[in-house]
């Protein structure tokens, strides 16, 4: 919220114009913890998105889980659906924000012409307690 | 009314279905049988000198764990290494569980006009996890109750919908019950981690 008002001013970084369609956005931007029964539902919406996309995990709960390690939450988007950045913090500082969108232009700007993105690197197998 | 007059006027209206009844830290507190809370709550919510109008809230509890120390183990498998603190001693104890009764049901009533409380604590049979439901009367009891169901496994008699509603119906298990596993998971998509 604070990005986008005035002393930040996400705007300034062109990207102040949310789509409330899957279908017309390019970057989806998860915010907030993901229950395993809203999983399915947010993997939907990725796959309703056209190509080429990209997916911001906004917080630590939409990173890795933060601290709800219960019965309910999933532990990290990545888990279901491939991440471009990840921006940590509860919630993050709005400088975060800011440094994970020109993060994402970057990757953005050195992706292939073709569209194609390097393949993302496997999800470390720390699960195995 | 004050505490203990509410107290008394259920105590004397209801002489057989009051177990028992204690007042901690000013909120008055009486444990019903089952079978008579039906009754008892009708009475609480027309009678004009209590007037019982707003179910504040609708939950359960799990007293197989009470006053147990959770093991070591418990902790281990939930993959953390953290050590349970020691309790706090309390200057005036609560009055403690239901003897022998593993769940029981808590409403809290409040009502607007004469602004008291009173928590009513359901002891429920170990057998019969089935408690009568208060949708007639207050009909914010529908989604507690669903919620209780959901969590605890506790059914409710006449209640118009029971199902799940915080959990998936694919959910196998209530989550909230002390004996499910604190390391079980049932995603629906995705690895289990």
């Amino acid at each position: 919220m604070a990005t986008a008002c005035s002393h930040y001013d996400v705007d300034r970084f062109g990207a102040g114009f949310p789509r409330f369609s899957p279908r017309q956005a390019d970057v989806l931007f998860v915010v907030g913890t993901i229950s395993h029964k809203m999983a399915p539902v947010m993997k939907r919406i990725w796959e309703q998105m056209a190509e080429p996309k990209w997916v911001v995990a906004f917080g630590v709960c939409t990173c890795t889980g933060g601290f709800y390690d219960n019965y309910a939450t999933v532990m990290g988007i990545d888990t279901i659906i491939p991440v471009d950045v990840y921006i940590p913090g509860c919630p993050p500082r709005p400088e975060n924000v800011i440094d994970g969108l020109i993060k994402l232009q970057e990757k953005i700007q050195n992706q292939h012409n073709t569209g194609l993105r390097d393949t993302p690197e496997p999800r470390p197998d720390i699960f195995d307690v | 009314m004050n505490t203990i007059s509410l107290i008394t006027a259920i105590t004397n209206h209801f002489p057989d279905s009051v177990i028992s009844s204690h007042s901690y830290r000013g909120d008055a507190t009486i444990v019903l049988k089952p079978e008579s809370l039906i009754e008892v709550a009708r009475f609480l919510k027309k009678d004009e000198n209590l007037l019982m109008n707003l179910l504040m809230d609708l939950s359960a509890v799990d007293y197989s764990t009470y006053g147990k120390a959770p093991s070591r183990a418990f902790f281990a498998s939930s993959g953390n290494k953290v050590r349970p603190q020691a309790e706090m001693r309390d200057e005036e104890s609560w009055p403690g569980p239901v003897p022998e009764t593993r769940f029981a049901v808590v409403y809290h009533f409040y009502s607007i006009q004469h602004r008291h409380r009173l928590r009513v604590v359901v002891a429920l049979q170990n057998s019969d996890l089935e408690v009568d439901s208060l949708t007639d009367l207050w009909a914010g009891a529908n989604w507690l109750e669903r919620e209780v169901w959901d969590m605890f496994g506790i059914r409710f008699q006449g209640h118009p919908d029971l199902k799940r509603i915080l959990m998936y119906e694919e959910f196998e298990g209530h989550p909230l019950r002390k004996d499910y596993p604190v390391n079980r998971r049932q995603p629906l998509i995705g690895p289990v981690n």
